[in-house]
């Protein structure tokens, strides 16, 4: 039995496969079309889909998509109509979208030539699925924390079994998604991106709330009761009536106009940062604990786009009282997708649930097919004749301070490179940093990089819960780096002493482990610095075609792709210039 | 590019734009009149579509669950 997955129309569009309730392939249409953060129908996605699994659009026996459109459609007259007439340009701006495809999701999806079942799921009930249906958990609290889907921002409830029943919601304008990517556009960053960058700038800021101006003022933005539900003061917003989503009044209280894109970063916008990555914690720790105390539940499960803060998901194990937690690795609306399969396959079909072992759901190709790539495109490159001799080359090259573009395996699923689009070097150099921007990345010089470390010897440099929790295979856990290390791994440790660190463990990608291992023998620490396949401003690379171009366009040293080694230096230097297109 | 195919652009292009203003004046259209008169009688009756009202606990109760398969087919 096979089950669609689909995902679009607001942000990152994805589509995923169950193969009798396993996930067998899964993918965001961004990765081929080459748009960051594409919206649209996920038709290339869909068609990977099926292709990677040698079936056609009729042996799909249901399709199942993330949200009920009508009452998102709803959501949005209300909005119109509350704030009328400001909401003039919005609605001239949003309505042709709406009736051209937001409302017309079946044509597309008959457009496939698809004529089965197609199910609608409400969108945080597809998140909580897409969080606890593929988790360890036979019974577990859920909360979902978004921007917003059809009226529901936060939602919690619990798991058990096959069965989830969300009780309880906060309802739009009320978000606190909603909240952080006003404030991401406030300090010059763009929503549904930069909130990322937000959470990095906030260890710059001052991180004593008495201290810090912006966190009583902004305090004054947000009502927040003892249980956790919160309530925000709408004349500080304008998101549910313009393209803008601070208000003057919000200007006013933090002191000035929202700061310009690429401009000047100052001590302002960090301690705001700071402030709201503070509110933040205190709200969600209060719903946490409210969670608990209600469903007397020890594990818990996460999903929604606001839990992929993952410097706040590295405290929760201290701060409340939960024991185990498990987060969706594409906890934003991509990973609904897999929300709506797997709950028409466990809860509406009631068959055996099957948890999440690893990510790398997307494209993968075979030795013949990038040795084929590499002649045809007259590529000079080297083979290694065994695995052992490509583990140590690759540890050698990036002992010696090479930066290595790692394609292996399948493309991971999810916003983050785990080891498969990655692009890997030594975080023992204290230059690290700085020359992965200059040559790569071309971020902004605040933003720190992710350590990649053994799962076993994750407790040796770093401080993180014990044992270590799953969450961190993907990247969404920060914990603090080990005083006496830090200074050894100064690439990889923010400035407040943390780290967004990976874990690894063997059997989900054995390539990757060794490699880790080989390198700790030679520098004498084994972890790696991570970070993903990509340039700023373009998706993370898909295919060896992609992978290439990336290198040859930047300042990537060598690409080990499969067991063959490309150097740059080797190769014709005719590609793009990178810097060109370092823009998001 | 060929005469044909710039003709051909330029003719898009055209309609594209007159399309752009068919659609502007017809929302503006059914703004005022769908929404504005809405939100009028809205106001005239004390229906608030956005809540926005203090209360001791924001929680709403949802009590969402699976519910009977038909429902799952409707998009509302």
């Amino acid at each position: 039995m096979y089950i669609l997955g689909l995902s679009c129309y607001y942000h990152d569009a994805s589509a995923v496969l169950l193969k009798d309730g396993k996930l067998v392939a899964g993918a965001e249409e961004e990765r081929f079309s080459r748009k960051k953060h594409d919206t649209s129908f996920p038709k290339q996605a869909i068609q990977f889909c099926l292709e990677k699994e040698g079936i056609a659009i009729t042996d799909v026996t249901h399709i199942g998509f993330y949200e009920k459109p009508f009452l998102k459609f709803e959501r949005v007259l209300s909005q119109m109509i509350a704030t009328f007439p400001w909401s003039f340009r919005t609605f001239l701006s949003s309505m042709p979208s709406w009736i051209n495809e937001k409302l017309r999701v079946m044509r597309a999806i008959r457009n496939l030539g698809y004529k089965g079942d197609v199910l609608f799921v409400e969108h945080h009930m597809a998140h909580a699925a897409s969080s606890f249906l593929v988790s360890p958990f036979e019974k577990a609290a859920i909360l979902t924390v978004d921007g917003v889907g059809e009226w529901t921002t936060t939602a919690y409830g619990k798991g058990v079994g096959k069965k989830i029943t969300l009780l309880k919601d906060i309802r739009f304008p009320h978000s606190l998604g909603l909240l952080y990517s006003t404030i991401t556009t406030y300090i010059g960053f763009r929503a549904n991106s930069g909130e990322f960058k937000l959470m990095g700038l906030a260890p710059y800021g001052v991180w004593d709330k008495r201290k810090n101006p912006y966190y009583k003022k902004l305090r004054k933005v947000i009502d927040i009761k003892k249980d956790g539900s919160y309530a925000l003061d709408m004349s500080y917003f304008k998101y549910h009536y313009a393209n803008r989503m601070p208000s003057e009044k919000l200007c006013e209280l933090l002191g000035g106009t929202a700061k310009k894109p690429e401009s000047k970063i100052t001590q302002r916008e960090k301690d705001i940062a700071a402030a709201v990555q503070m509110l933040t914690e205190d709200v969600l720790t209060k719903i946490l604990k409210h969670i608990h105390n209600v469903t007397k539940c020890d594990d818990l499960v996460l999903a929604g786009g606001v839990t992929l803060n993952s410097v706040y998901n590295g405290k929760i194990l201290k701060k409340t009282p939960f024991k185990n937690i498990w987060i969706q690795p594409a906890a934003g609306d991509s990973g609904t997708s897999i929300g709506v399969a797997t709950y028409i396959y466990n809860t509406l079909l009631g068959k055996k649930r099957q948890p999440q072992q690893d990510a790398y759901l997307g494209p993968s190709f075979t030795t013949k097919e990038i040795k084929q790539f590499l002649d045809e495109n007259k590529i000079k490159y080297s083979t290694c004749k065994n695995e052992k001799e490509l583990i140590t080359k690759t540890a050698k090259i990036l002992h010696t301070d090479n930066v290595v573009g790692w394609f292996q395996l399948g493309m991971e699923w999810g916003p983050r490179a785990l080891g498969a689009r990655s692009i890997l070097s030594n975080p023992t150099n204290p230059d690290m940093q700085a020359i992965l921007n200059e040559k790569v990345k071309h971020r902004e010089n605040f933003r720190p990089f992710a350590p990649v470390v053994c799962e076993d010897d994750a407790k040796t440099f770093f401080d993180c819960d014990e044992p270590v929790p799953e969450p961190t295979d993907y990247m969404l856990m920060v914990y603090p780096v080990r005083e006496e290390w830090r200074k050894k791994i100064p690439s990889v440790t923010h400035v407040d002493g943390s780290g967004r660190l990976q874990t690894i463990r063997r059997a989900q990608n054995k390539r990757y482990y060794d490699l880790i291992k080989a390198f700790g023998e030679a520098s004498g620490i084994p972890i790696l610095v991570n970070t993903s396949f990509n340039i700023r401003g373009e998706p993370i690379v898909c295919t060896p075609a992609h992978a290439y171009r990336c290198m040859m366009g930047t300042g990537i040293d060598c690409l080990v792709i499969d067991k063959f080694i490309v150097w740059r230096k080797d190769n014709k230097q005719d590609m793009w210039d990178s810097e060109s297109l370092a823009i998001d | 590019m060929s005469f044909g195919r710039g003709f051909r652009h330029g003719f898009t292009l055209v309609g594209k734009n007159i399309a752009a203003i068919v659609n502007t004046v017809l929302l503006s259209i059914v703004y005022v009149v769908g929404v504005g008169l809405t939100s009028l009688f809205a106001k005239v009756f004390g229906k608030k579509f956005l809540d926005t009202t203090k209360r001791r606990s924001y929680w709403n109760k949802l009590n969402l669950k699976k519910q009977p398969m038909n429902s799952y087919y409707r998009q509302f």
